[in-house]
Formats: C-alpha cells, sequence, structure tokens
C-alpha cells in the first residue's frame, strides 16, 4: 500500500472543480513514484474496500466521490492497518540489533506502546533478537459462533484445534511467531477470539 | 386497568376459538376442544391483566405465563397473535416443518412462549418454580421485581402425581405471587374426568395451604373478579377452578352441539362439523385466519396501557437502581445468564475421600461466592453432602426467601422440575440433588431442561453398587448408561443436550464443578461416590479434565490402555501396581464425561486411546458405559446384574472389583 499516494488520489478527488480520468490520477501521482494504470487502479479498489471510499465513476471514465463530504484522512483503520503499523514498529526494534541504531531502541519501544494505546490494540511484548521472531505455538479460544468459520479460513497452515470445550468453542493451537498482525487478527474478532498470550 | 366491554370480549374469544380450530384443521391434526373452552381466560388474562414489555419481551420484570398442557398450543399461539407476537402466517404453518409454531410449544420468550410443555404436569411445576426464583430475588433486591407467575393448568395435568409436589411446595412456601388457573372441563383424552377421579380438587388444594377460587371459566366477569381477588392475596398461592366447556362453541356436521365430547380434544372438528362451528363463532370457513376488528381495538388498547405500566415500573427501579447500584448491577449480572466468577483456589479437598465429600467441599466456595444460587435437595442433604452448602446458608421458609437453600421433600421429579422453573425464570442459578438411583425419577424433567437447553445443576450421590448395605433398590447399575444416552443426544444448537460428569477423586471433583459452573447452556449432571476413593497419583495433570477424558498416568510405549469413569479409576491404579511388577506397560485413562471426550479432535483422541493397543475398561455400571471407548476388540469388566446388599468391601470381592481381582483380568488380556 502506497499511502502517499492514497492521499493524493483522494485530493485529486475532493477537487470538485474538475473532472478525474485513470489518466489524471497517474499524472498527478506522478512518474517518479513507477505508477501504472494498473497500480492506481488497485488504489482505487483498496480506498473502496478498506476505507470505504464513495468512489463512482462516470461516463465510463471520470472518477469522483459520490459522497463530497468524504475525507480519506478522517476514516477510521481497519485492523490490517493497524496490524501494518505495529509491524513496521516491529521491523524497526528488530533493527536496533545492529550498533548503529541501538541508542533508538527506548524510543521505538515507547514509540510501539504510544501506537498501540493510540489505535486500542495489545502492546507488543518488548524482546529483541531472535527470541522474538522464533515461531512457537501460539494458542486462541473461539466461540462456538466463529469454529466452523475459523476452520475454513485458517490464519496460519500450522493451525489445529487442540480442544473443544463442553458449549461447542474450541481451543486453538498455531506454530508461528507472535505479530501485530495476529494480535489484530484476534482483536477483530470483538471478545469472540481470545488469544493465551 | 381498564375493563373491555364484554360483548367485545367475548367476541376476540371466539376469534381466538376460530384461529385454534383453523390451525387444527390446516395441519390435519391437534387439540381443538382444549384450546376452544381456555379461550375465555386467556382472552381476559392477556388483555386485561398480564404485564409485559410489548417492546422488550425478555424484560425481566414482566409476568410470566407458564402452560402446562402443551396440547392447548393452539390457544396460546392465537391469544399471542392478538398480542402481535405471531402473524397469521405463524399460525397457518402450525405443526409444519421448520415453523416457530410447533405442536406442543418449544420455548421463545421472544415470541411469548416461557416454556416447552407437552409431558403433562411438569408445566405449572415450572411455575412454582419461577414463584420461588421471584421470592428469592425479591428478598435480595428490596421487593423490586413486582412480577406474578401464572400457570394454566388442565385435568390431566392435576391428574399428574407431580402435583401433589407441586401443590404442597407452593402452599408451604406460601407463594402468593403464583396463580394457577385451573382449566376444568371434566373431559380427557379417552374418557370423561369423572371415570378415572372423583377426588375434590379443590379440598385437596386447600389442605396443601392454597387459597381456593371457583369461577365460571367461560365468563368473562366471573373469570376478572376471580383474577382481581387473586392478585390481593397475600399469603398463598391461588387455585382459580374454571368450570369450563370442552370445545366451547363447537357444532357437529348436522348443527347440533359439539359441546364436551372426547372427540373433540385430540383431533379436528373435520368437514361439515368445522365449517358450521366457524361460521357460528362468526368467521368465514373459506378465510379464517384474521383478526377482527374488536379483537384489534382490545389487544391496541392493551399494549398502550401496557406502555404506561412498563414506564411507571422501569421509572421505579431506575431509582431504586440509582439509589442502590450495588444491587441494582448485580441484577443485571444476574439475569445475563453469564458463568459467575469463582475463585476455585477456596476449594480446599483433602486426599482419598469421597467424592460427594469433595462435592460438599466445592458447595461450600460457591455458597460463600454465588450469590444468586439455590441448590435444593430431596430430603437427602446430609447423605448427598448438598448440606456443605446449606452450613453457609439457610432453608427457605413461608415469608422468608433470604436462605439459598430448597428443602424440597421426598419428591425428585417436583425437585427437578421447580429447578427448571427458577431457571426459566432466570436471575438464579438452580441445582439439586439426591442419590444417583432416584435419577429414574427425574428422567422426564432432565429431559426437559436438555431440550430447553437450560443449566440446571443435577448432583447425585451414591453411584454404583459401593451404596453396600442398603442393597439394589439403592445401587445404581444402569444409571449412568441412561445418561450417557442424554449426553450423546444433540440438542437443536448441534451440541451435546447434557453435560455428565463422573469424576474419579476429589481434586477431579473440583474440575467437574468448574465445568459444571461454567456450562451455561446444557444441564450438568454430576455423579458421585458414597464411598471414599484412593485419590489419583500426585502426577496427574487435573487440568485435562477439561477434554473429558485424559491419561492419568502412562508407561513409555504401554501395551495395555486401563479406562475407566469416577471411582473405578483409582481401582484400576492400584491394579496397575500389581500388573506393572509383572513387567507389563501401562497407561491409565479416566474419563469423566465420554460425550466431551469425543467430541476433542480426532489427533488427541487417539493420543489417549491409541490405536494398536489393548485396551481394558472397568464399570461398576453396565460395560455398554465403555464400549465406544473400549471398542469391539478390547475388553470390559462390568456389572451384568442389579447389586447386592452387603458392606460394600464384601461387594468389591463378591463382584470382582477388588485390584487384585482386575489385575488378574487383565494380565490374563
Amino acid at each position: 500500500m502506497n499511502i502517499d499516494r492514497l492521499f493524493i488520489i483522494d485530493s485529486c478527488l475532493r477537487d470538485t472543480t474538475r473532472t478525474w480520468t485513470l489518466q489524471d490520477l497517474i499524472d498527478q501521482c506522478g512518474e517518479a513514484m513507477n505508477n501504472s494504470k494498473r497500480s492506481i487502479q488497485g488504489d482505487l479498489e483498496l480506498m473502496r474496500k478498506h476505507f470505504d471510499a464513495p468512489i463512482e465513476v462516470k461516463d465510463r471514465k471520470y472518477y469522483s466521490y459520490s459522497d463530497p463530504t468524504y475525507n480519506l484522512a478522517s476514516q477510521q483503520l481497519k485492523e490490517e492497518e493497524k496490524a501494518n503499523i505495529l509491524d513496521l514498529i516491529d521491523s524497526l526494534r528488530n533493527f536496533c540489533r545492529f550498533d548503529t541504531v541501538k541508542p533508538l531502541l527506548n524510543e521505538i519501544n515507547k514509540l510501539s506502546d504510544k501506537m498501540a494505546d493510540t489505535l486500542s490494540v495489545p502492546r507488543l511484548p518488548r524482546q529483541l533478537g531472535l527470541s522474538a521472531k522464533k515461531p512457537t505455538d501460539i494458542r486462541f479460544w473461539v466461540d462456538v459462533e466463529y469454529v466452523e468459520h475459523i476452520l475454513r479460513h485458517p490464519i496460519h497452515p500450522t493451525m489445529e484445534i487442540e480442544q473443544y470445550e463442553f458449549d461447542g468453542s474450541a481451543n486453538f493451537v498455531v506454530h508461528t511467531v507472535l505479530s501485530a498482525k495476529l494480535i489484530s487478527w484476534a482483536e477483530s474478532y470483538k471478545g469472540k477470539v481470545l488469544l493465551k498470550i | 386497568m381498564k375493563e373491555n366491554n364484554s360483548k367485545h370480549l367475548k367476541r376476540a374469544a371466539d376469534n381466538i376459538r376460530i384461529l385454534a380450530a383453523s390451525m387444527v384443521e390446516k395441519a390435519k391434526s391437534g387439540h381443538p376442544g382444549g384450546a376452544m373452552g381456555g379461550a375465555d381466560f386467556i382472552n381476559v388474562l392477556f388483555s386485561e391483566f398480564l404485564v409485559y414489555d410489548p417492546e422488550k419481551p425478555l424484560w425481566e420484570g414482566r409476568d410470566r405465563f407458564f402452560l402446562d398442557p402443551g396440547h392447548m398450543s393452539p390457544m396460546l399461539y392465537s391469544v399471542l397473535a392478538c398480542m402481535g407476537k405471531y402473524t397469521m402466517e405463524d399460525l397457518q404453518n402450525f405443526r409444519q416443518w421448520g415453523s416457530i409454531t410447533p405442536g406442543h410449544p418449544e420455548r421463545d420468550v421472544m415470541h411469548g412462549i416461557e416454556n416447552t410443555s407437552g409431558p403433562l404436569g411438569q408445566g405449572h411445576v415450572y411455575a412454582v418454580g419461577a414463584a420461588i426464583a421471584s421470592k428469592f430475588l425479591n428478598a435480595r433486591m428490596d421487593n423490586i421485581l413486582q412480577s406474578k407467575i401464572y400457570a394454566y393448568i388442565s385435568d390431566g395435568g392435576i391428574q399428574e402425581e407431580i402435583s401433589q409436589g407441586a401443590g404442597r411446595i407452593a402452599g408451604t412456601l406460601g407463594l402468593n405471587n403464583l396463580i394457577m388457573f385451573y382449566d376444568s372441563n371434566n373431559v380427557q383424552l379417552s374418557t370423561m374426568c369423572n371415570e378415572v377421579s372423583n377426588e375434590d380438587v379443590a379440598r385437596k388444594y386447600t389442605a396443601w395451604g392454597w387459597r381456593v377460587l371457583t369461577c365460571d371459566g367461560n365468563s368473562v366477569s366471573s373469570i376478572r373478579r376471580n383474577l382481581k381477588t387473586a392478585i390481593n392475596e397475600k399469603e398463598r398461592p391461588v387455585i382459580i377452578i374454571g368450570s369450563t366447556t370442552m370445545g366451547k362453541g363447537a357444532l357437529r356436521e348436522d348443527g347440533s352441539s359439539y359441546e364436551n365430547c372426547p372427540a373433540t380434544h385430540g383431533s379436528p372438528l373435520g368437514g361439515q362439523a368445522y365449517t358450521n362451528t366457524i361460521t357460528a363463532l362468526g368467521g368465514d370457513p373459506e378465510n379464517p385466519f384474521v383478526l377482527f376488528d374488536e379483537t384489534k381495538e382490545i389487544y391496541e388498547r392493551r399494549r398502550e396501557e401496557l406502555r404506561k405500566i412498563v414506564a411507571e415500573r422501569y421509572h421505579k427501579r431506575d431509582n431504586w437502581a440509582m439509589a442502590n447500584p450495588v444491587k441494582a448491577a448485580k441484577l443485571t449480572k444476574w439475569f445475563s445468564g453469564m458463568a459467575p466468577q469463582i475463585d476455585w483456589s477456596k476449594v480446599t479437598q483433602k486426599p482419598d475421600i469421597a467424592t460427594r465429600a469433595a462435592s460438599a467441599a466445592c458447595l461450600s466456595v460457591l455458597a460463600e461466592q454465588v450469590e444468586n444460587m439455590i441448590v435444593s435437595s430431596a430430603d437427602l442433604s446430609n447423605s448427598d453432602k448438598t448440606d456443605g452448602f446449606l452450613k453457609k446458608t439457610h432453608a427457605f421458609k413461608k415469608g422468608d426467601f433470604s436462605g439459598a437453600f430448597l428443602q424440597a421433600g421426598v419428591s425428585e421429579l417436583t425437585m427437578a422440575c421447580l429447578c427448571i422453573g427458577m431457571t426459566l425464570h432466570g436471575g438464579v442459578i438452580a441445582a439439586c440433588g439426591t442419590f444417583f438411583v432416584f435419577s429414574d425419577y427425574m428422567k422426564p424433567a432432565i429431559r426437559m431442561a436438555a431440550l430447553m437447553q437450560l443449566p440446571v445443576k443435577f448432583i447425585w450421590s451414591h453411584d454404583a453398587f459401593r451404596v453396600g448395605e442398603d442393597g439394589p433398590t439403592h445401587e445404581p447399575v444402569e444409571q449412568e448408561a441412561q445418561l450417557r444416552l442424554m449426553e450423546k443426544l444433540h440438542n437443536h444448537a448441534g451440541l451435546n443436550s447434557m453435560l455428565v460428569l463422573r469424576p474419579a477423586d476429589a481434586c477431579e471433583t473440583t474440575e467437574c464443578y468448574r465445568l459444571m459452573m461454567e456450562n451455561t447452556s446444557s444441564p450438568t449432571g454430576i455423579i458421585l461416590s458414597r464411598q471414599n476413593i484412593t485419590s489419583l497419583p500426585n502426577t496427574t495433570d487435573y487440568s485435562q479434565v477439561r477434554k473429558g477424558g485424559y491419561i492419568v498416568s502412562a508407561d513409555k510405549n504401554p501395551d495395555i490402555v486401563l479406562i475407566a469413569t469416577g471411582s473405578e479409576v483409582s481401582t484400576l491404579v492400584q491394579a496397575a501396581k500389581i500388573v506393572r511388577e509383572k513387567g507389563r506397560r501401562i497407561s491409565i485413562v479416566s474419563v469423566p464425561s465420554e460425550g466431551l471426550f469425543f467430541n476433542q479432535p480426532e489427533k488427541y483422541r487417539n493420543k489417549v486411546l491409541p490405536n494398536g493397543v489393548k485396551r481394558f475398561g472397568l464399570t461398576a455400571g453396565l460395560p455398554v458405559n465403555l464400549v465406544n471407548l473400549v471398542g469391539t476388540d478390547g475388553t470390559i469388566y462390568g456389572m451384568e446384574s442389579f447389586g447386592f446388599s452387603a458392606p460394600y468391601k464384601v461387594l468389591d470381592q463378591k463382584l470382582g472389583f477388588t485390584p487384585e481381582q482386575v489385575a488378574e483380568r487383565i494380565l490374563n488380556l
């Protein structure tokens, strides 16, 4: 996802003083950003799907917002975007194993916590080094309502059920790295999936 | 309450009669006669007295209506249709696949059905249980729940033996919040009632301590007058004995009266008789599924009245909640039906004790920590060890529901139904105890609790022939197999209809109690020993109890897997010592809940019961208890007959259940 490009497209579509073709949007994003027709179309689709952008196409070529009050910046982040942010910070933290940036570790940890609080997601463990990235057995409980769904859409190839409860809920295990993505995925089930960490 | 015009009310009652008869006619099966006879009472009750929130069917302060004769479902569905709970299309789909109007009502509070009914007698006992729950809650919540509990019973329900238990308990406890209408039409399915009973029902209920009122059950003014009197009763439960006419308004094919005839009890009116009846009642036989204008007006007016009544009660409750925020929060939590938070670390178990004693230790902690729990015993509290709970509280008595224990007397089925009624009311957690052999008396109620997916807790002690001296009348053999059948049966949610737990020692008992208290979606039965049980090895991982079955101890690459539930696990542990000395490698498996174990993933089950390894099962019940676990290639040693009267250690010897005898059988595999 190229955030910069999304905001350029957003500013274009909010400008209703003119019309916008796909080529206009490509031009606005600039050649330097290595943009193609396909990447801009992907951005438009992503804006619709992840940020509820009311993008419509008139006369098969002019792009605009059907809701003139729409503004990308005011949209709520979806769980996947939150996970991406935390994963990014996690990557930064791991770079701190290099002596040249090691002094920044504390700052990055603070940033990580602050971002987690802002996004209302659990804080990531503060391990650094191999242990943080070493796959382990991670267990989670799933309410009966979602057991079948999660079995059909496994979060990881190693996922399996360890134990069923009497009420049909189930305890799963995956052998993977504890990531922000996994935490956010569990959070997205609003209490119906509980990570045991 | 504003009284309705009597002519309009009669028209609405005829409307209910038309709908009920037409539902049965369209379904080609059902019971029109009783529904037609009871239409006047149900119409007055629902249009002038019953208090509910038209917008919030689950409102905890609502009056509750419990129907006992479930075969009168057309009457109930019809009056609920007048209230707007069902559509005419719903009524036309009566008794059809996928409809919300099944042959006998199935609990559906959102549509106004408080209880599943059909097995006569049980329904009105649920009402007694609900009245107890309401008293219990009011004793703790400053009488904030103003609800009345209404029951509707017929001749069949009065004849069922369980009515004795309900009558006795309700009278003894002075449940003045209970009002029961007895639809006395003197006609039953095969005969007239006076051919099978000539008792004086009024004097019977008077003797039990009820207030008895009599009325013309087809007269609006008489019904209304008696309901007003009943509502104002301060001391006693009230029974209104209403003389009604079976098949009220029904006409035969030739136009003569079809009233008071057993034939209308259980089959459609049929053909011209149906046409004549509907026409005479003011309906259109070609288009009978309509609400008359008078009916609509009466029930719309009632909705308006209810909005005001309910608003006043909400206002009162809000003021109370402001003044009593802690209590109000508790009440909300209790009615949520969520499992209570329990600190299980407070349970201290001694080694080598009977599991009934371990149960008492758990109940003692529950008495301290679960404020909305009610425990009952059928005159066995000091034997089934529910006194572990009782010692921390006191029993209910008339006018004092500050305790949390119900001494039900010797009436197991009544007790079980009372607990169902308490659970249906909501806000409380109900448990009952007795000897396991008497679970036979409770089976119809257990089945209904399972069907309704109610988390009633059944606590059974004295679980096997080791009851000893009392002999075969008190020694369960086949009972566990019967309960395990309930565990195998799925409810309509697709889950085991019941959780059945038979713990192997004191610590397993605690874990089983944890499961029982966490289970909020089905009944749980816990089966306990009378005799002391040597505790399982201290290496036992009791957290595995949650899986229904688990390895207690295992040698590497075992060549025999030993399987049991309850006290037989301990016997196997002792037998295994002998077998190991002979060089055999052993795995010992405890299966407190077969149903839960078979729900586990195949990988886990195969780990516990590896393929290709010999299996030996030991049960103090019928061998069939273990057949699914041991498989056809294994060997099961169990009871093949009733038990006998003798000290239990003698019985162990005579019946082949000593560790030495069991070890020999294992070595001979």
